[in-house]
């Protein structure tokens, strides 16, 4: 493509700048993976159904599939790269006490999912977790230690 | 907090943190300097002659490197190897034609790749695959399995004379003799249809060639590294040391990921080779729904002959199964579905036949379970409508034809896909089938809960069923175990990991008997410069063939600790004990010496030693089994049916599953509820949908339903525990189990829930669609 | 995939017939068609622009036949398209009866697509091709008027 056709975009992933010249039509999980070298965050259907791509664009869930780089100019984004400080975030933690992860390609994009979703529903019940993970699909788990995780980590994040 | 890592404990997993954090490496993770991207120019069309493949305009879009047709390939050019040729059973004809690498003078289904295309990036690449002019005239296409045999069906394969690839008979006794005065013989028809494996993460190649070294390193999202490297040395005329395969992290295998050679598998070394350049190729999810296998169509006509009390006389089955394009994979899928039939049961006369036959749709491997659901789905759904002409309970059928704990080593008499004669090693079917029983208040059922959802309005009904599962096959697997001098243990293995937690269970095998915690085990598996003999992932065998290799590995070593122990400490062996990542003299704690210390002793930098030791505290073990060992388990369920929607919900699920001695009870666990949600997609959602000509209609997430969370339920698990003799860990598999029954218990509770007028449930899966038509009182249905 | 209807023009069936092997009108009766011209007789060429679910604005290069021509009463009509998005190959069976003086078409087509089109595109196809036909008859009407 040519040159001329490249268009700027800036913003944050993870807390640190990012400013780069871009194809208007590179995705931004291409961006994210391929540009920036953040591949946490997964391909599973490139079209908005598999939720593997999920990351925090300004605080909320979107898949990253489905949206443009350029569309992210002055975006906060966060991946799963970003959750964990010093120690694990209470969510993978809970995932590793409680087995939420087999294969972990699904994994980046439940927990970036649960982010959001755990802020606005501290003490969820199976139900409402059910719900809320049904848009992310895992082969390997069955989604049952997903549940058990999720609620654990609704546990530890109300203390 | 410190957890027990030893045998049977529920150790938390060793690989968790790479994955949680986004750290672990994937295929498409992997960024070379000057890497270039492939995309692939594919076949829609299901049967034709390949007339023309026009590169030109593709080639000259700015940013393409290279574009190659069947016929640039030259030599190269090659059809795959047959990846398991058929067993030594007597009774069998076989034809074998195997996938090429890219379409030559003939395309035979959708999505069979054409041309590769080289490019600066994947996004150009993809536009240059719109530009490759093909040129096909369409040949009928052969779109059903019963359409393959049919006397006008066009012929996939010139060089055969009709589309069988496999006729097979196996036989033990005599089902027309022993079953002449037969009580009662029910014969029906059943039909599987097919459906994905669909991993999260496709299918995916990075090849990068080093000249200066004249080496190969190759990232492949396989189940089976080591028998790549050694394909493509052999391909590419490279000696096997100078490629190297690593499988790293890989989401999801399910099966089609152990199949070999995927044309993409073959092509990408080879171009790198010549460009000098890496090249990658990430599978998309439209293409992964015709680039790789898929598995299942298969239509039974079967009879089962029982006595007045409901006991087996006999079982006679005659069955067509679906291979797809091609067969490298021989005949494992059927002879499963024929061995597996069986089941926990004692069956004394059996005659099965199979026709394997090619059709005009996507290449036909193992997929979770492979093959066996089929078989299981056959005996259960036969066993149930015998019970109903016989009045007799559904449970007492099975518990009458359970083979009792002494009836082992049982010998079925005829061959499994593993070449060993069927002979079940160990097994103790009733207690099992009690426990679920319970667990799923049976007894109430049918008396009380089932007539209090009827008195409100609601269809609900109980499924129980029962299964085998032979697992754990040889050849062999192999590992190597070291004492590294800081203490730590390094394990290296050759099977690959898809998720089943094998960074911990093989920990665990191996922390044990050296008196470490499983975190302070190194596992690496699936990279043949670590380790370079073994076979793969695959008939649910990491645990018991491995992972016994795993273990004898460790407890040569623990030899080698204890003799290099014994003398550092002046003490005799038989007073060593290892605990804590030190080898202690029992009673005297200041006699002491970590297992770092003594690394280091066993490899000194100066001085003598004795002449015939050995360096280092390493050893190398391989496990091999006799034959395969079965595993076996009952599944129950209450379902409700929606009659207004035709939806199910599931109302409660158990499982209570026999997999001998467990090393980790929580990785189990989670492979049984993994298993189960497959097998509840292969039962009621998952369906890939082809047209008359041989067009899959739903190749994508948006009609290709996989369960999700709201689909699967809770599932309740319980465990008996029959050692398998044929290893010393007692262990046997469990990666296929959770999916195997579950067809057959959809069904049976679709009935129950819809009352004894209700039509039969014969076929799989049984889509909401399908349950709608049945509701409708669809005669067909 | 088979999509079997009839329509009722507003026009008498010579005028219907005749219309039919106008290119101008002919490209109405198939949605999507961008152009159509007379390659030599009865066969016709042109373009057509496809939309099915995920399938958006797919461009096909296609081809059309009117074959055993029974004038003013029957027709059979030969449709192939090529491009990206896959193919369409089609066969459709017309019979025109009087109806006063209006003129039924009697039609019977078997409609088969491949690749992208029919992968993600077809079970949708299936359910709105009648609607189609049916829509481009009418714009064929209004033509005729």
């Amino acid at each position: 493509m040519d040159e001329a056709q490249r268009v700027n975009v800036g913003g944050s992933v993870n807390g640190a700048r990012f400013e780069r010249e871009v194809e208007p039509r590179l995705l931004l999980s291409d961006f994210l993976r391929h540009d920036l070298h953040l591949t946490g965050t997964h391909v599973g259907c490139e079209h908005g159904v598999c939720g593997a791509c999920t990351v925090l664009v300004d605080g909320e869930a979107v898949r990253s599939c489905l949206m443009l780089a350029v569309q992210a100019e002055g975006c906060e984004i966060i991946t799963v790269e970003g959750l964990a400080g010093d120690d694990l975030h209470p969510i993978q933690a809970a995932f590793h006490e409680e087995h939420g992860l087999q294969c972990g390609f699904c994994t980046p994009g439940i927990l970036t999912s649960l982010l959001p979703f755990l802020r606005d529903h501290p003490d969820p019940d199976e139900q409402e977790i059910r719900e809320a993970i049904s848009g992310n699909l895992c082969r390997c788990t069955g989604y049952q230690n997903i549940v058990s995780a999720v609620k654990l980590a609704a546990e530890q994040m109300r203390k | 907090m410190t957890r027990s890592s030893a045998i049977g404990a529920a150790t938390r997993r060793n690989e968790d943190h790479r994955l949680l954090t986004g750290t672990a490496l994937y295929v498409d993770d992997v960024h070379l300097e000057g890497m270039l991207h492939v995309a692939f120019v594919r076949s829609d069309y299901a049967h034709g002659l390949l007339r023309d493949v026009n590169l030109s305009a593709a080639l000259a879009l700015p940013g393409v490197i290279a574009a190659y047709a069947a016929d640039d390939l030259g030599d190269y050019w090659s059809p795959g190897p047959l990846l398991v040729p058929p067993p030594p059973i007597e009774r069998c004809e076989f034809r074998s034609a195997t996938q090429v690498p890219l379409a030559k003078d003939k395309v035979r289904h959708v999505g069979e790749a054409i041309a590769m295309i080289v490019a600066e990036s994947r996004y150009i690449a993809e536009d240059a695959v719109a530009l490759v002019e093909v040129d096909i005239e369409p040949l009928p296409p052969v779109a059903t399995t019963e359409g393959a045999l049919a006397e006008d069906a066009a012929r996939i394969h010139d060089q055969f004379d009709s589309n069988q690839a496999a006729h097979v008979v196996q036989e033990k006794g005599n089902y027309e003799t022993a079953t002449a005065n037969a009580a009662l013989r029910v014969k029906r028809r059943f039909r599987m249809d097919r459906g994905a494996s669909a991993p999260m993460e496709n299918r995916g190649i990075v090849a990068q060639w080093d000249e200066r070294c004249a080496e190969l390193t190759i990232w492949d999202t396989t189940q089976a590294p080591i028998p790549i490297r050694n394909g493509l040395a052999h391909m590419l005329g490279l000696p096997e040391t100078h490629v190297r395969v690593i499988a790293p992290f890989i989401g999801g295998g399910f099966g089609p990921k152990i199949m070999m050679f995927y044309p993409e598998e073959v092509l990408l070394p080879w171009a790198a080779m010549q460009l000098k350049r890496p090249l990658k190729w990430i599978e998309d999810r439209q293409e992964s729904f015709f680039a790789t296998t898929q598995e299942r169509e298969q239509i039974h006509d079967a009879e089962l002959a029982v006595d007045s009390d409901g006991r087996i006389l006999g079982v006679r089955d005659s069955f067509l199964c679906d291979t797809g394009a091609y067969n490298p994979y021989g005949l494992t899928v059927p002879i499963n579905s024929q061995c597996t039939l069986l089941g926990p049961y004692d069956v004394p006369n059996y005659w099965s036949e199979f026709q394997l036959v090619f059709t005009n749709k996507p290449i036909v491997t193992p997929v979770r379970g492979a093959g066996r659901q089929h078989g299981v789905f056959v005996m259960e759904r036969l066993l149930d409508l015998a019970a109903a002409e016989l009045g007799l309970d559904r449970a007492e059928i099975r518990r009458r034809n359970f083979l009792p704990p002494d009836a082992f080593p049982h010998d079925h008499e005829i061959l499994y896909q593993d070449f060993a004669p069927l002979v079940y090693d160990s097994g103790n079917y009733e207690p099992a089938l009690d426990k679920a029983l319970e667990m799923i208040d049976y007894d109430r059922f049918e008396s009380d809960l089932q007539p209090a959802y009827q008195a409100n309005g609601r269809t609900v009904g109980l499924g129980i069923v029962s299964y085998v599962e032979g697992t754990g096959v040889g050849p062999y697997e192999g590992a190597r175990v070291t004492v590294q001098t800081d203490g730590r243990v390094c394990l290296a293995t050759g099977v690959g990991t898809q998720g089943q937690g094998h960074f911990t269970s093989f920990a665990q095998l191996v922390a044990e008997p050296l008196g470490v915690s499983a975190a302070e085990v190194d596992v690496i598996t699936g990279d043949t410069s670590h380790f370079n003999w073994g076979t793969g992932t695959f008939a649910s065998r990491g645990a018991v063939v491995a992972g016994n290799a795993c273990y004898a590995a460790a407890l040569a070593v623990r030899g080698k600790v204890l003799a290099t122990a014994a003398q550092a400490l002046e003490a005799d062996e038989s007073d060593l004990e290892i605990e804590g990542g030190c080898v202690n003299v029992r009673g005297e704690p200041d006699r002491t010496i970590s297992l770092g210390d003594l690394a280091a002793r066993a490899n000194p930098l100066r001085g003598a030693v004795t002449p015939g030791t050995e360096p280092g505290l390493e050893a190398t073990a391989y496990f091999g089994p006799e034959r395969g060992s079965t595993a076996s388990g009952v599944h129950a369920i209450v379902l409700e049916i929606d009659r207004e929607t035709a939806q199910v919900d599931i109302l409660r699920y158990v499982v209570v599953h026999d997999c001998g001695k467990v090393i980790n009870p929580m990785i189990v666990e989670g492979q049984i509820h993994g298993g189960v949600a497959h097998g509840i997609g292969n039962a009621f959602y998952e369906e890939l949908v082809f047209d008359e000509g041989a067009q899959l209609m739903n190749a994508s997430f948006m009609d290709y339903l996989v369960p999700t969370a709201t689909d699967v339920p809770h599932i309740e698990t319980a465990h008996i525990t029959t050692p398998s003799p044929l290893n010393p860990l007692g262990v046997k598999g469990v990666g296929e189990a959770g999916a195997i029954p579950v067809g057959a218990l959809f069904a049976q509770a679709i009935e129950n829930a819809l009352g004894a007028d209700a039509p039969e449930v014969l076929e799989m899966p049984h889509s909401p669609n399908r349950l709608f038509e049945l509701l409708q009182g669809d005669p067909d249905a | 995939m088979i999509i079997q209807s009839e329509y009722l023009f507003d026009a008498d069936r010579p005028t219907v017939y005749a219309g039919l092997q106008n290119p101008e009108i002919l490209a109405r009766a198939l949605p999507g068609t961008q152009t159509l011209e007379i390659v030599e007789g009865t066969r016709y060429a042109g373009e057509m622009v496809v939309s099915v679910g995920p399938v958006t604005a797919a461009r096909f290069e296609v081809s059309v036949e009117l074959t055993d021509l029974v004038e003013p009463e029957s027709f059979t009509m030969l449709v192939g398209g090529k491009g990206k998005a896959g193919f369409v190959d089609g066969r459709a069976d017309v019979r025109l009866e009087d109806r006063g003086a209006q003129c039924l078409m009697v039609y019977k087509a078997d409609l088969g697509v491949g690749g992208r089109v029919a992968s993600v595109g077809q079970r949708l196809l299936d359910s709105v091709g009648k609607a189609m036909s049916q829509r481009g008859l009418k714009a064929v009407d209004r033509m005729l008027q």
